[in-house]
């Protein structure tokens, strides 16, 4: 948008990040860091039990307990409503604050203690008795389906475990499938993974005159007030975001611990202060992509795809997350299962199933690294049928850039870009060509090799009509800014999406730099705040930050340019169109005869005259995409999957800062690398969880992770403010994929279930040599 | 519960308390002492975020109580910047900042007081050693390479200066 905003001087650059300061002093202020004198501590009592009756509950020796303020039950919130998540054309699960009656999975809030210090909240809820009869317990998806176990939520009315059921259906399938040449039917798994910030979830509550201040570690601020005001029926709320350790999407929910401190604090008119503990956080925050998806694919005797059906089961846990919803990933496969290829018949079902396990929730990607799972196994397997190298059967099928925009069979409409020369990239940047021979030799000396490629489109920049669309619809599609200038010349900036540590501040500096004239240095990006003018809108997710906020900070901005101009041309006496702002100062296009500092103009401006909020919504969808590729090893006797190499080539449209682009998706393909490899959150039969520490649930250190290479293809996005696209996910979403396919690939077989793991591998890796002596 | 008292150096500042014997290390930094750079990731001594130095070597708070540190020396993040150059900054910190070794910056800390003694070390470390030494310390966001590059970056400057 050169023409909107000007030149880019700092659009573009690999500026060092202005919120590093205070993250590497130690003077950044996380959530348990906010000093509020006097705050009582809360701890909750989770249930023990997977299914089960609350027969009995015992709290006084809780209560009597010196320091203890409250013990909170069920029974205290009678006022309080369940929280529902509206969702178009599902059933809609009620969630009590604290269990009412029924628990639902091992970790369910029953109880919130309240006292003086958290160690004394710990020692009461140690003695809060709490009698369950268990229930016959549903923990995978087949016994959700099992008509002979419970239904979950019955008592709402609510007949079956399977909350959503949707079928997409283009073309015509079954002719197509009549009349292909190949037709191959696999079945893909994901296990269920966390998303695991480092920072866990916490709140904050405190009452100011009238208003209740909640301060939250939260990536939808106003979502998370807005649940907060409705359902406690207060009016005046104000919801603050300290710095945040990492969200990652969790902390997108608005979740009953955190609305639990609000009402605590309101009740007790004193402040409350709640800070999960790492425990509470991998069992009972939010879980993500447990799945399994049937698919049948057809394809003529040119590898060319003709049809695909897809029947998606999604393990959504106990209870629907909101605003979020227990849709979102069933959808996202629903509707990215095509990917980025020509497909002009297809048939999808997506089930989202209840289930006594933690909910499933919001994590990086959101259905898309099951999806991409899905489409470019496929792919590969297809090739190995039909005889075609790994690139050859995506040349053939990918969509190319003379035919964007394109109409998917699901209705998205992709944008822009060169999927085939981001494979061309890839296959160039891992050596593809030199691979086969490669292999040949490190086998016959005893080592497998194996080569991945995963190509992928994402929706990013989400809005009202895709959210409306995925049946989403306590989800906004905008977001805002406010900009205030200051009497001494500062820009103060108040966004809708607060940064959790994608380095926002500095992306937003220097878009606003460069949309004003105003010097970096004299702009300050505050973190979010609800109390602060007219700011709403969605928050920080689903790879939004760069694309959305930073559009309504360009509109903002160019407001704000064309005031300060306007107000120095009438001092100066010089026509508005031939005055620019250059790091500060309104001054003449030539000769710089006439100036006049922005300080000055801030100074006799009538106040509110800079101040300024705009709200900016893409008018569609923007489409990113990549090609990952990489090279493994397998251990010929341990199976252990080692990665030698692994290549991004990327389109998220314009760059505003290669450093910090490159850090989200290095930092993505980590997160996707974990679930391809390492982690994976376990029940068992009983729904008791079996990696509640980081003692069982690995999460990858320095030694596991590899080196990444990216290139940039940067085809700015048409219908972007800025030309960029979101960056956030993109990593996590191919990574398991490129790794599944380069381990099928060494080990000549298929592995279609994530994480691969080596005791599964091992079998494969010596029945090779074993084939070979 | 009977209270304690202790005596410890925190920053170069003494620092006397009366705590309980079950008060963790971590929480007596960070609430008692005020100083909340160290953070708690886990509390359970896999994630490396509370790292500090007890008497030099890096010990990870949340598996200590306070009363263990009595008499003790102890830095954390905060000391490690109020004892570094002009710009405020020790050489770890500038190079963590330049190779954006950091996103969220919440286990930044926890390797900054981890690392110390890799960047005072007499032998070189090569990059495996390097991701040895941080391996001990979770990190979420960043896939470590930009970690690991601004450690080796770090290490080539503390080892031209100790040239020159
Ligand atoms: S908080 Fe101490 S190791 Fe994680
Ligand atoms: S920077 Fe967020 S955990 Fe390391």
């Amino acid at each position: 948008m050169q023409d909107t905003i000007g030149t880019l001087p700092l659009v573009g650059r690999a500026l060092g990040r202005i919120e590093d300061r205070q993250l590497l002093s130690g003077t950044a202020t996380f959530l348990d860091d906010i000093p509020i004198p006097g705050a009582l501590h809360v701890a909750y009592v989770r249930s023990n039990v997977a299914h089960g009756t609350i027969t009995a509950m015992d709290t006084r020796a809780a209560r009597e307990l010196t320091g203890v303020r409250a013990v909170i039950t069920a029974d205290d919130l009678d006022h309080v409503p369940p929280l529902v998540t509206p969702v178009a054309n599902a059933a809609n699960p009620p969630r009590h604050l604290l269990a009412k009656g029924v628990v639902r999975y091992v970790g369910e809030p029953i109880v919130a203690v309240v006292a003086t210090s958290r160690y004394v909240a710990e020692d009461a809820a140690a003695l809060v008795a709490v009698d369950i009869d268990p229930l016959p317990v549903v923990c995978t998806l087949a016994e959700s389906l099992d008509p002979s176990k419970p239904v979950l939520h019955a008592g709402a009315g609510i007949d079956s475990n399977v909350l959503f059921d949707r079928v997409l259906e283009s073309g015509d399938p079954d002719s197509a499938f009549q009349r292909a040449a190949h037709v191959i039917e696999r079945t893909f798994r994901h296990s269920r993974v966390a998303p695991v910030p480092m920072e866990t979830r916490g709140a904050a509550a405190t009452i100011v005159e009238d208003e209740l201040v909640l301060w939250a570690s939260s990536q939808f601020p106003h979502a998370l007030k807005e649940t907060v005001s409705d359902l406690l029926g207060v009016e005046k709320v104000r919801v603050k975001c300290p710095d945040i350790g990492g969200g990652f999407g969790l902390k997108s929910l608005a979740s009953p611990e955190e609305i639990l401190v609000a009402w605590a604090a309101m009740y007790l008119n004193e402040p409350v202060k709640w800070v999960e503990d790492r425990s509470e956080n991998l069992i009972a925050s939010a879980h993500a992509r447990d799945m399994e998806v049937s698919v049948r694919v057809a394809a003529d005797h040119d590898g060319v795809l003709l049809a695909m059906e897809v029947d998606a089961l999604c393990n959504t846990g106990a209870y629907s997350v909101h605003p979020i919803t227990h849709t979102l990933e069933a959808a996202g496969v629903l509707s990215m299962t095509p990917g980025p290829y020509r497909l002009a018949h297809y048939r999808a079902r997506a089930r989202a199933m209840a289930t006594n396990t933690c909910p499933a929730g919001p994590y990086r990607g959101v259905g898309l690294p099951v999806a991409t799972l899905v489409h470019e196994r496929v792919m590969d397997i297809l090739a190995d049928e039909l005889g075609f190298s790994a690139v050859e059967i995506r040349r053939r099928n990918l969509i190319t850039s003379d035919e964007l925009p394109y109409l998917t069979a699901t209705s998205q409409k992709y944008d822009s870009g060169d999927y085939v020369a981001s494979l061309e990239a890839a296959a160039e940047m891992i050596g593809y060509d030199s691979f086969p021979s490669e292999q040949r030799a490190a086998r016959s000396s005893g080592t497998l090799l194996g080569l991945g490629f995963a190509t992928y489109v994402e929706w990013t920049g989400n809005n009202s009509k895709l959210f409306k669309q995925r049946g989403m619809t306590a989800l906004k599609g905008w977001d805002s800014c406010q900009l205030d200038l200051d009497q001494d010349g500062r820009v103060s900036v108040w966004t809708s999406s607060p940064s959790i540590g994608q380095g926002t501040a500095t992306t937003y500096a220097q878009v606003l730099a460069d949309a004003t004239g105003i010097a970096i240095d004299d702009i300050d990006i505050v973190q979010s705040d609800t109390g602060t003018g007219e700011v709403d809108g969605n928050g920080t997710g689903s790879s939004r930050s760069a694309s959305v906020t930073s559009g309504a900070i360009i509109l903002a901005g160019t407001e704000l340019k064309s005031r300060l101009i306007e107000d120095a041309a009438a001092l100066l006496d010089v026509p508005a169109d031939e005055l620019q702002i250059v790091d500060s100062e309104v001054s003449e296009h030539a000769g710089h005869e006439r100036s006049i500092d922005v300080r000055i103009l801030a100074g006799k401006a009538d106040p509110g005259r800079y101040n300024i909020g705009r709200t900016f919504e893409a008018d569609d969808v923007l489409y990113s995409y990549a090609t990952h590729a990489c090279r493994v090893s397998v251990d010929s006797e341990t199976g252990e999957v080692d990665i030698l190499q692994y290549v991004v080539a990327e389109d998220c449209g314009r760059v505003i800062n290669p450093l910090i682009v490159e850090g989200q998706t290095k930092g993505a393909l980590a997160q996707g690398i974990a679930a391809a490899l390492y982690e994976s959150f376990h029940y068992d039969e009983a729904g008791q969880p079996q990696t509640g520490s980081f003692m069982d649930y690995l999460v990858p250190t320095a030694c596991e992770l590899p080196r990444v290479t990216i290139r940039h293809l940067e085809i700015p996005a048409p219908n972007g403010i800025l030309g960029a696209k979101g960056v956030g996910e993109g990593g996590t979403i191919a990574a398991g994929a490129a790794i599944a396919n380069a381990v099928s690939n060494a080990l000549a077989s298929e592995h279609n279930t994530l994480p691969l793991r080596p005791e599964v591998l091992q079998g494969h890796a010596r029945a090779i040599f074993e084939n070979l002596h | 519960m009977g209270m304690q008292r202790i005596s410890v150096n925190v920053n170069g500042a003494d620092v006397e308390a009366r705590v309980e014997p079950r008060l963790l290390l971590s929480d007596f930094i960070r609430h008692d002492a005020g100083l909340t750079g160290t953070h708690v990731g886990c509390e359970h001594g896999v994630c490396g975020a509370c790292t500090v130095e007890v008497d030099g070597a890096p010990a990870r708070s949340c598996l200590m109580f306070a009363v263990q540190v009595e008499g003790a020396v102890i830095r954390t993040v905060e000391g490690l910047t109020a004892s570094a150059g002009p710009e405020g900054w020790s050489v770890l910190q500038q190079s963590l900042h330049e190779h954006h070794g950091l996103q969220c910056g919440f286990c930044t800390p926890g390797i900054l007081m981890s690392l110390q003694p890799l960047l005072t070390a007499e032998e070189d470390p090569d990059e495996t050693q390097i991701r040895e030494a941080l391996a001990g310390n979770l990190c979420r966001c960043t896939g470590y390479e930009n970690i690991v590059n601004a450690v080796m970056a770090a290490l080539a400057q503390v080892r031209s200066s100790r040239a020159a």
